[in-house]
Formats: C-alpha cells, sequence, structure tokens
C-alpha cells in the first residue's frame, strides 16, 4: 500500500516492552484534524504517541506520518511535534531557551530560530514571562509553554499528551481555540485526553482504546452508530408525550420509551434511530403531537466509553 | 466531515548542516557551565599548574634570571622528555578533578527531568545526544590537558632554538594520543554514572569509587597472589602505562613502573574495554521513552 501523503497511517503495528503488551495489531489512517486517543490509564495511548513520534519503533508493523517514516527523521521529524505529557525541562532552562534549544536542534540558524521562538510564545501566551526559569512556572504556564516548542518549528502533525491537564478553565478555552485553528489550517491534531466532555467539543474524529487494543475509531457519531448492543437514547421535546410514548411503544426496534418527569419529552431508546426518526416524521405530520426538539442522548465520547470500555469516563 | 482549507505551509528555507547539530547540546551545555561561579574556578585552577610550567620553561631558558635568581643550570630540571611527563601526569591530575565535577551532571539532570523525548523527537537521534553531551568533557579536558601541553612545547621550541624542536617533534603524538585515550575514558565513564546516579554528589563519589577502589583490590589481589596481574584494575596504572610507553621513558612521575609489568597491549585493551562498558551502560539508560502510563 502506497502511503497517503496527506495521512497519519498505522498498518498493522505492535509493540512489546518485553512480555509487556504495549499496544496490539493497530491499524488505522487519519485524515487531517483533531483526533483524539482516549482509554484509561495504561491503555496504550502513550505508546501509540510515542510510535508516532518516533521515539519508540514498532515491534512489527509500520507507521507512516504523512507518507514518511523514520527512516528520513530530517524530513519525519520537520513534521511532527510532540507535547510531552510529563515535565520535559533541561535543568535550568528558562521559557525562551526551551524553545529555542530545540530548534537549533531542527536546524535552524540564529534568526531563524529567535524568530520562531518569539512567534511560539505570542501564540501560545508566554511572551511577558519567557525568560523566567522554567522551574517557577505555574502548571498551567508549563503546559502552554510545552505547546509553545511542539508547534514552534511549524509541524504539520501535532501531538499532545494530555496538553489540557491543570489549565483552568481560561487557559483551557484559549488551547482549544488554538488547537481547532491549528486543525483548520490543514494540520493533524492529535490529543490525548482524560476529559471526555472536552475530547467531545474539540475532536473530528476519536481513537478508543484499552489494554493495548484499538476499540474504536472514526467520527463518533459513526462509532455510536456501530455501538449496536447498546440501543440509542434519543431525547424528544414535544407536547404530547404519552402519545408519542405509546406510537413508539409499536416499534419492535424501541426498547424503552420513558416519559420525562416534567411531561413535556421522551426518552427512547432504539436499535434503529433511522426508522425512529421516520416514525417521527409522521407523528409530527399527522399532527398528533408538537415537536420542540430531538437530540440523540449518548452519542458522545462519554457514552461511547462507558458502552466500550466499561467505565465511567469521566472518572477515568 | 469538516473541510478543511489547506492554508499551513511548513519552513523551507536554509538549515544548519546535519553534522554539527549535536553542538546545540554542547553549547547549550557550555552556557549553562559557565553560570557557575566554582566551575569557573575549578577551570581556572586547573591551568595555574601550566602556568608555573610555564614560568620554568622560561626561566630554564634564560641565564639572565638564572643568574638574577642565583640558579646553577645543573640544578634545573631539562626541558626535555621528563618534563612534558611530569605535566602530562599533572594536567591529567586535572582533568579527572574538572571531570568529576562536570560530568556528573550532564545527563542526570536531562533523565531526571524526563529532557530525552524533548531532544529525541527531533531530526537528532541517541549517538548524536551522546556525541553532544561528549565534546563538553572533550573540549574542556582538552583545555586542561594537550592543548596547554603543546602550548608549552612550543613555548620551549620558541625559548631554546638552535633547532629544539625537530629532535622532539614526536612527542606531540603521544601527548595528544594520551589525552585523548584519557579524555575519552573519563569522558565516558562520568556520563555512564551520570546516566546511572542522579545526586551530583554522589555520582562524583562514585566516579572516584571507580578508580580508587578497583586499585585497592588489584593491590590486595597482587600482593596474596605474588603477582601484578592486579594493576590491570587500576586505570590510573594502565594510563601511566601508556603515556610511559609512549613517551619511551620511565619517569618517578610514572611511579614504579617496570617494562616487565603489564604489557602495554593489554593496558590498552583495559582502556577501551572501559570505553565500551561505559557506551553499553548509556545505550540501556538512555531511551527515548517516556514512562507509559496511558
Amino acid at each position: 500500500m502506497t502511503p497517503d501523503a496527506r495521512q497519519i497511517v498505522f498498518e498493522n503495528v505492535s509493540k512489546f516492552y518485553g512480555e509487556v503488551l504495549g499496544v496490539n495489531k493497530v491499524s488505522f489512517s487519519l485524515e487531517p484534524g483533531v483526533t483524539s486517543l482516549v482509554g484509561p490509564n495504561g491503555s496504550g495511548k502513550t505508546t501509540l504517541m510515542n510510535l508516532l513520534t518516533g521515539l519508540i519503533k514498532p515491534s512489527h508493523g509500520a507507521i507512516y506520518v504523512l507518507g514518511l517514516t523514520t527512516h528520513q527523521p530530517v524530513e519525519f521529524f520537520r513534521q511532527v511535534g510532540y507535547c510531552t505529557q510529563f515535565d520535559s525541562f533541561p535543568p535550568g532552562t528558562n521559557g525562551y531557551d526551551f524553545i529555542y534549544w530545540p530548534l537549533r536542534l531542527h536546524g535552524f540558524g540564529h534568526d531563524q530560530a529567535a524568530k520562531l521562538t518569539n512567534e511560539a510564545l505570542e501564540r501560545a501566551g508566554m511572551s511577558q514571562v519567557a525568560r523566567r526559569k522554567v522551574a517557577g512556572y505555574s502548571k498551567g504556564m508549563r503546559q502552554r509553554i510545552r505547546l509553545a516548542q511542539a508547534i514552534a518549528h511549524h509541524p504539520s502533525v501535532l501531538v499532545l499528551d494530555e496538553p489540557l491537564n491543570g489549565l483552568d478553565p481560561m487557559a483551557r478555552a484559549e488551547s482549544i481555540a488554538l488547537f481547532q485553528a491549528i486543525a483548520k489550517q490543514g494540520m493533524h491534531v492529535i490529543i490525548s485526553s482524560h476529559i471526555l466532555e472536552e475530547v467531545d467539543r474539540i475532536s473530528d474524529r476519536v481513537v478508543l482504546m484499552s489494554s493495548g487494543y484499538v476499540v474504536a475509531e472514526g467520527q463518533i457519531k459513526e462509532v455510536r452508530r456501530e455501538v449496536r448492543d447498546h440501543p440509542m437514547q434519543i431525547l424528544v421535546r414535544c407536547s404530547n408525550a404519552a402519545k408519542l410514548a405509546s406510537a413508539a411503544f409499536e416499534l419492535d426496534h424501541v426498547v424503552e420509551a420513558k416519559i420525562l418527569n416534567d411531561g413535556h419529552g421522551v426518552l427512547v431508546r432504539t436499535r434503529d434511530a433511522e426508522q425512529f426518526y421516520l416514525l417521527l416524521n409522521k407523528i409530527v405530520s399527522a399532527g398528533l403531537v408538537e415537536v420542540d426538539a430531538v437530540a440523540p442522548a449518548d452519542d458522545d465520547v462519554n457514552s461511547i466509553y462507558q458502552y466500550l470500555i466499561g467505565s465511567d469516563g469521566g472518572a477515568a | 466531515m469538516a473541510v478543511y482549507k489547506r492554508r499551513y505551509n511548513s519552513y523551507s528555507g536554509s538549515l544548519t548542516p546535519e553534522w554539527s547539530r549535536f553542538f546545540v547540546l554542547t553549547r547549550y551545555a557550555f552556557a549553562d557551565l559557565f553560570k557557575s561561579r566554582f566551575f569557573v574556578l575549578l577551570l581556572i585552577l586547573c591551568l595555574v599548574p601550566t602556568l608555573f610550567f610555564a614560568g620554568y620553561i622560561f626561566i630554564a631558558n634564560n641565564k639572565t634570571v638564572q643568574l638574577l635568581m642565583q640558579l646553577r643550570s645543573a640544578d634545573l630540571l631539562t626541558v626535555e622528555t621528563q618534563y612534558f611527563i611530569i605535566i602530562m601526569v599533572v594536567q591529567t591530575q586535572a582533568a579527572f578533578l574538572l571531570n568529576c565535577w562536570v560530568g556528573p551532571v550532564l545527563v542526570a539532570g536531562d533523565l531526571t527531568n524526563g529532557a530525552l523525548p524533548l531532544f529525541l523527537s527531533r531530526p537528532f537521534n541517541r549517538a548524536d545526544y551522546v556525541l553532544g553531551k561528549l565534546a563538553v568533557l572533550g573540549l574542556l579536558l582538552s583545555a586542561v590537558t594537550w592543548v596547554p601541553c603543546l602550548l608549552l612545547f612550543s613555548l620551549q621550541s620558541g625559548l631554546a632554538k638552535n633547532g629544539w624542536i625537530w629532535p622532539h617533534l614526536w612527542m606531540v603524538v603521544p601527548i595528544v594520543l594520551c589525552s585523548a585515550i584519557w579524555i575519552l575514558m573519563l569522558s565516558l565513564i562520568s556520563l555512564a554514572v551520570s546516566a546511572w546516579v542522579k545526586l551530583r554528589i554522589v555520582a562524583t563519589g562514585v566516579i572516584f569509587i571507580t578508580f580508587f577502589i578497583p586499585a585497592g583490590l588489584g593491590e590486595m589481589f597482587n600482593a596474596i597472589m605474588g603477582t601484578y596481574w592486579g594493576h590491570l584494575l587500576n586505570l590510573s596504572y594502565m594510563f601511566k602505562i601508556i603515556l610511559g610507553k609512549a613517551f619511551r621513558e620511565r619517569s618517578g612521575m610514572l611511579g614504579a613502573l617496570d617494562w616487565n609489568d603489564i604489557p602495554v597491549a593489554a593496558a590498552w585493551g583495559v582502556m577501551i574495554f572501559v570505553c565500551l562498558l561505559s557506551l553499553v551502560i548509556l545505550n540501556a539508560r538512555l531511551r527515548a521513552r517516556e514512562t507509559v502510563r496511558g
């Protein structure tokens, strides 16, 4: 298979640390946009990121990042920016040097490295404190300076391991806006996060991992549709909830229709959402109920996480 | 599916040569080292003997000063092979002290702070990393060993005149070669220790132990077994064997060396073995990945 120059491709990738499984038989391809890696601790997210950034080699399989492999290190690492999960600050360094020196490792000359450093500091909102020692930064500032060094060399693939940890709500919102802006420019943004509500907000697609295996991968709604063991939940706010509930029950695929406490809506669980929407159209057309709102209640990352991985994603 | 407009362009300008990028780490480490006053003081102290040696060469070649100081030429050690062996021994010991201060922090700081992924997620591999750190010690220890030695050699050549340089030119090779093997061994040992031990004080202690405890054990072995092969555990002794053979001289500064003692090939073998062992340790300790938790 010829790797696509715009995709990130994992071909049957496995990584073992001795006898310990890191990830096993992982195959997927990612388009530009925001992709979130979701899974409990020890599921292999960081291993996957380390593989993606060329820090470790796969035991089996092949990885192509925009058509490149780690055998072309100069081109490969030019395309990848990595924001690590843990502190990775050389001792005694300040914010400016933390970005400037790695840029020199990329081969930028002094002037260009200084220009890119200032640009990255500006984007991360760290210009004012750039000359302070990183050791004196708050957790949120450390996250932002890491993000700045990851984007400083203008990579096309940005890999961010838990980038929202420790950020206050304002900084979190700013970071999310930055990720989205970067993704809209046509870059790959790969994020691992435990904060599923935010994953839901920012991700174009998710890769769900558990025990080293990819459990599901794709756009969130597509993944939800594929989870057939768990009927879809659809919340309908309407005028005549009892009528809608009784009509819904006539359908074989509806397993539950629960009238809300305020009597102005029904929560339907169905194995065939498309058929239910058709029924709803008919009922509304017939003028039996007046519908205020219809919304899927469980096609978010948190629900998928609970269905596929079996624990509370929010608590992971 | 979102629609993405590809407006993003990567940098496509000129870059520095790949081979020179390991010097980035060296420059960064030097910038950090020279912030320490103690380091600067230690470096100056390591160079002080060179000033005395230079002064001695000046006096040894200047009859007027000798008369003023009421010294007789016969009282002075002639500046010949023996003299340069003394310089080498003193300066390599100074290099050892400097190495004990600088070496332990070079890798340990990066490992403690998890900085390896930062470096290695660039077009920069572990060999470049080791080379960058090795260059720090290589340059520093060169500045107190073969560089001052060659400067003193040049000074002597200039002051002695009468073609002194030509019959002594061969000494340039042992000066550089012996310094190089000593610097390489010291640097690799301290990088390996630095990769293994995180606390500077403990790492410095381990470096001392590496040199002195095996030497003591070797002496015990010699005494018990009535042999001289225990010297193989004494790295300083091995270096002196190489130094003595390279300078074709047995000097008082080299201790009780005996040409029938350890063969010089064995001394080289020990040095090379220690270097390889240090590389194996560095290979085991310098890993790109972070702790895998999620």
